[in-house]
């Protein structure tokens, strides 16, 4: 090399191409030993190495951005360097080092995801037609549970926000309702119950303390604090009538309470304010009942009420609290799952939503759609979370010849027990996007359909299936959308038929691709 | 892949430039013929074969025009103009001109995109040039084929330029010397421009980019001017910044490319700017479109003419749209004001007022440039001028943050030409005392490369604006 490059030039210059060359290279070479479960996670989760897939030449394109990124996130040195940025933006520049989060006053951050704060603050308010599309779904749901029996309410949770505005900068003034005041007027007009919680976590401030840094949030992290998780469960105790549990809180360390913060995802360790302390309940309450739900048990404990709830990170603690029989679905998953609420007979169905959730989340997302709503959309061409595939319109795919079950007495025929009947569909297509499966049959009564995947040889893929709510009784033409679902060869899609008792007429199940819309980036988590 | 992705950085940087000084005279030109390709197919993979189609096309027509004096000279000409305004036709224009993609574009690109491949009007107007220069004998036809898909394909300036011309790289091309001290100001200048991009344009981006996606009624007066001011200086940095790290790579490998922006909003006429702004660009335009259409030798009226047809070019060479037409026209437009009269009359103006009329009308003229469609740029110029939101939820507080208060400070400094100054100024000094300060700079330099690097890691920092021209 020497005799290549002329050394014409200072010390001065020899020592910043050393030294630029080193600063380069050195994270490259040394990327090759970082060990990434070191640091955890930061605001998003690291990337995947890309191994496979690379067989056309078209699909080196497709994957060269995932490969910067998977070494982007492997790249040695990282750390000090994303500390050096942090230390850049938060102490020079007095702001957090992340476009998504907000740095409050106090060292407080608040998350701004799907720009929340604006929304919080009334200056991008929902439009009638989406507050309409709201409301609508919400009094679909309250039909649905009371059809099935149960009282409904709609809890829409205060948030970080909302508790402590005070704490929000200046620029982010207030100028008109959030939309969680928006669509709680909106739902109280409609008659759908809906509770406030607020107050009570307003309340619950005036035993706030700076000096123990012991809030009713977690004032670096997102959601509220063991002691906000108390007020709101005593607060949910009395909308639903339930004895307290007479389990003691604690204020000490714990895994959780780290976790909730965002000053480690954004390498702020040293640089603001933090403490690691938190209320936590003990787990063994003194009337000896046994803290913890199992999500999706289907044995409940007789003579005990019955509750369904979203699992919403808000109160996850909570939930332990209020007793055996509560069934717990995801946030992220939204449906009422018709077969649980008819096999549990819920007293109370809670939906349980954090104000958050209407930043990023369209009523379409929701999935609360009849086979009536989805019907007249797939007819239509209309958006209800989906559209048709513009390049093959009209195309089904009969499946209904490859139908194989051990309970299938006759074909087209399935006798189904207490249990749901299950209907495993074999030789279908690779897909690489979404589908709507078409199910037209009679079903013996009221509840749902719930739609997986299937490796085989290896069992049920994935456990956030397609879901779809149905009133049937008589034939029906069900329209389940199946979406972020990958099917590759010798998958099985596997159809949980939860109505009831008694015998399934199948006429025809049939699959189409379709298109999904994105709502405002909710499928990109 | 960008310059200031951390991959680039850290690996494909170092490595290339490491390799090609170990190459020796004869290796270096095949490392950077591969790294340019491998660096072009990375972002757009199947594509690199229209860039190495054109390569070859132009080489194998390069030759024939060199026959200078012949028929055949001339017909080769026709055909690589004909190519090359087919290629930017085919893959740029065509959905704007006849309302779809032709299939052929779709065939080529398999990769599924449908935008025009990134850099094609760089890599194309280059060809152009080349070609063009060939006949009129400024240079003579590269007889490698490997040396002149080197020039075409050179990775520096590939996807966002600056235009070179053959004529200026044909004998660096052939040799040239790596010096260390020039190697030295390369990373100066790289770092100098990776600050200027993630660093400067980075900070005042989102609120340019807030106030050109607001909904018309919501954008009131004064967030519609932050917007447009952001935005100025974004563009200048941004594209500036890509310039300068493209001179400083060109420097590390022994290349020495022509500067394409100088200090262009320092300048007091619109006519001073297009010296100033992009200069590969407009040079180009004047070389060899507005000189042989006859430039200013006909009289006012058909220079005029030519002023404008030559804009109205330029501003369709950024996009096919009607925004950028309007772009174009309106600096067509200014610049026959200035030759009949306006001019006159600016020059007998304060310096101040000169810089006041020169910051307004290419600020203005960056509204069309930035919005998706005329309607938009009719609602942002409503806005400017107080037909907006009067009591829009977006005031200026919630935007001026202390990153892009300083964002504006520092881009606004970067734009003017203080650097000379400051040179000047330290030849005046003692040696020891420049020393102290040289390094004061060198050492500052590095803390931006190591900043600008943390700051790619972090994932906030967005592509060029130039990469979709």
């Amino acid at each position: 090399m020497s005799e290549q490059i002329k050394t014409e030039g200072t010390n001065r210059d020899r020592i910043l191409v050393m030294a630029c060359l080193l600063l380069l290279a050195v994270p490259g070479l040394s990327s090759l030993g970082v060990d990434l479960e070191q640091r955890g996670e930061e605001l998003r989760r690291r990337e995947r190495r890309p191994v496979q897939g690379w067989q056309a030449p078209a699909a080196i394109k497709d994957k060269t951005g995932w490969a910067e990124k998977a070494y982007s996130d492997r790249l040695g040195l990282r750390t000090p360097l994303l500390q050096l940025r942090s230390l850049f933006h938060w102490g020079l520049l007095g702001q957090a080092p992340g476009t998504e989060m907000v740095r409050g006053k106090g060292g407080w951050l608040f998350l701004d995801y799907g720009r929340h704060l604006d929304n919080w603050r009334g200056a991008a308010p929902m439009s009638d037609a989406l507050l309409h599309d709201w409301v609508k779904n919400f009094l679909i749901r309250k039909d649905f549970a009371e059809a099935g029996g149960s009282k409904y309410i709609v809890c829409l949770l205060p948030g970080k926000p909302s508790i402590y505005p005070e704490r929000i900068p200046e620029r982010f003034a207030r100028v008109g309702p959030s939309r969680r005041d928006q669509l709680m007027s909106a739902l109280r007009e409609a008659g759908v119950p809906v509770r406030d919680l607020l107050p009570s976590m307003l309340a619950g401030k005036a035993h706030d303390s700076q000096e123990e840094w012991d809030f009713m949030v977690h004032p670096t992290g997102t959601h509220w604090s063991g002691r906000g998780e108390r007020v709101a469960e005593a607060w949910l105790r009395a909308e639903l009538d339930i004895e307290p549990v007479r389990a003691p809180w604690v204020r000490r360390k714990g895994q959780r309470a780290v976790g909730d913060t965002w000053i480690t995802r954004l390498y702020l360790d040293g640089l603001a304010p933090f403490s690691d302390l938190e209320w936590w309940t003990v787990q063994k309450p003194d009337n000896g009942i046994k803290l913890r739900n199992k999500r999706h048990s289907r044995q409940w404990k007789n003579g005990e009420r019955r509750f369904h709830m979203n699992n919403d990170s808000y109160g996850r603690g909570i939930r332990d609290l209020l007793g055996r029989n509560v069934w717990l679905r995801s946030v992220w998953e939204h449906s009422l799952d018709s077969g649980r609420m008819r096999t549990s007979q819920a007293e109370v169905v809670v939906d349980w939503f954090v104000e958050r959730m209407l930043d990023d989340l369209v009523p379409s997302e929701f999935m609360t759609s009849t086979p009536a709503d989805l019907q007249r959309a797939f007819a239509a061409g209309e958006s209800s979370g989906w559209s048709l595939e513009p390049d093959s319109p009209g195309t089904w795919r009969v499946l209904g010849e490859q139908v194989v079950h051990q309970d299938l007495e006759q074909p087209g025929r399935i006798q189904a027990g207490v249990k749901p009947a299950t209907l495993l569909l074999e030789g279908l297509p690779e897909l690489e996007q979404d589908c709507i499966l078409e199910l037209d049959l009679v079903a013996p009564g009221f509840g749902g359909v719930e739609v997986g995947v299937a490796s085989s040889p290896g069992g049920l893929k994935r456990s956030e299936v397609s879901q779809c709510v149905a009133h049937l009784g008589g034939r029906r033409v069900l329209y389940v959308p199946i979406l972020g679902i990958k099917l590759k060869r010798g998958d099985r899609l596997q159809v949980l038929l939860d109505c009831g008792p008694g015998t399934y007429v199948l006429h025809r199940v049939r699959l189409r691709k379709i298109e999904s819309l994105l709502g405002l980036g909710l499928r990109a988590r | 892949m960008l310059f200031h992705s951390p991959l680039f950085l850290t690996a494909f940087l170092p490595l290339v430039v490491l390799l090609a000084w170990v190459a020796g005279r004869r290796g270096r030109n095949w490392v950077l013929l591969a790294a340019s390709l491998l660096f072009y197919a990375w972002g757009e993979g199947p594509m690199v074969a229209v860039l190495a189609a054109s390569a070859l096309v132009h080489h194998l027509l390069g030759l024939l025009v060199g026959r200078r004096g012949t028929l055949l000279s001339h017909w080769a000409l026709g055909v690589g103009v004909a190519f090359d305004v087919g290629l930017l036709v085919l893959f740029k224009y065509s959905a704007w001109l006849f309302g779809e993609t032709p299939d052929l574009a779709l065939a080529l690109r398999s990769d599924g995109a449908t935008g025009p491949p990134i850099g094609v009007s760089f890599f194309t107007f280059q060809a152009l040039s080349y070609l063009v220069d060939v006949h009129r004998g400024v240079v003579e036809p590269q007889r490698s084929p490997f040396k002149f898909a080197l020039y075409l394909s050179l990775f520096p300036q590939l996807i966002a330029g600056p235009i070179v011309r053959y004529a200026d790289v044909a004998t660096q091309i052939d040799g040239r010397e790596v010096k260390l001290q020039r190697v030295a100001d390369g990373f100066r200048r790289f770092a100098t421009g990776l600050g200027k991009k993630v660093l400067l344009a980075g900070s005042i981006a989102p609120v340019a980019d807030q106030a050109f996606n607001l909904p018309p009624g919501e954008l009131g007066f004064g967030l519609a001017w932050l917007g447009l001011a952001c935005y100025s200086l974004q563009i200048y940095l941004d594209f500036s910044g890509y310039s300068d790290m493209a001179i400083g790579i060109g420097r590390m490998l022994g290349f020495e490319f022509l500067e394409n922006f100088l200090h262009p909003y320092s300048s007091r006429s619109v006519t001073e700017f297009w010296r100033r702004w992009h200069v590969s660009l407009s040079s180009w335009f004047r070389d060899y479109l507005y000189i042989p259409l006859g430039g200013n030798r006909h009289g006012r009226v058909r220079t005029g003419c030519h002023l404008v047809a030559v804009f109205l070019l330029c501003g369709l060479w950024h996009g096919a749209a009607w925004t950028f037409v309007l772009w174009g026209v309106w600096h067509g437009a200014l610049l026959v004001m200035e030759r009949v009269g306006l001019g006159r009359l600016l020059a007998r103006l304060p310096r101040a007022c000169q810089h006041l009329w020169l910051l307004l009308a290419v600020c203005l003229g960056w509204v069309p440039f930035r919005c998706e469609s005329m309607g938009q740029a009719g609602s942002y110029f409503g806005a400017l001028f107080g037909f907006g939101s009067s009591n829009s939820p977006w005031t200026l507080e919630r935007f001026m943050t202390p990153a892009v208060f300083l964002g504006l400070l520092l881009g606004a400094l970067a734009s003017v030409p203080w650097v000379p100054w400051a040179r000047r100024t330290l030849a005046e000094i003692n040696t020891s005392a420049r020393r102290r300060w040289l390094v004061v700079a060198d050492l500052s330099l590095f803390l931006v490369l190591a900043l600008s690097l943390a700051e790619g890691l972090g994932g906030t920092s967005t592509p060029f604006i130039y990469f979709r021209f």
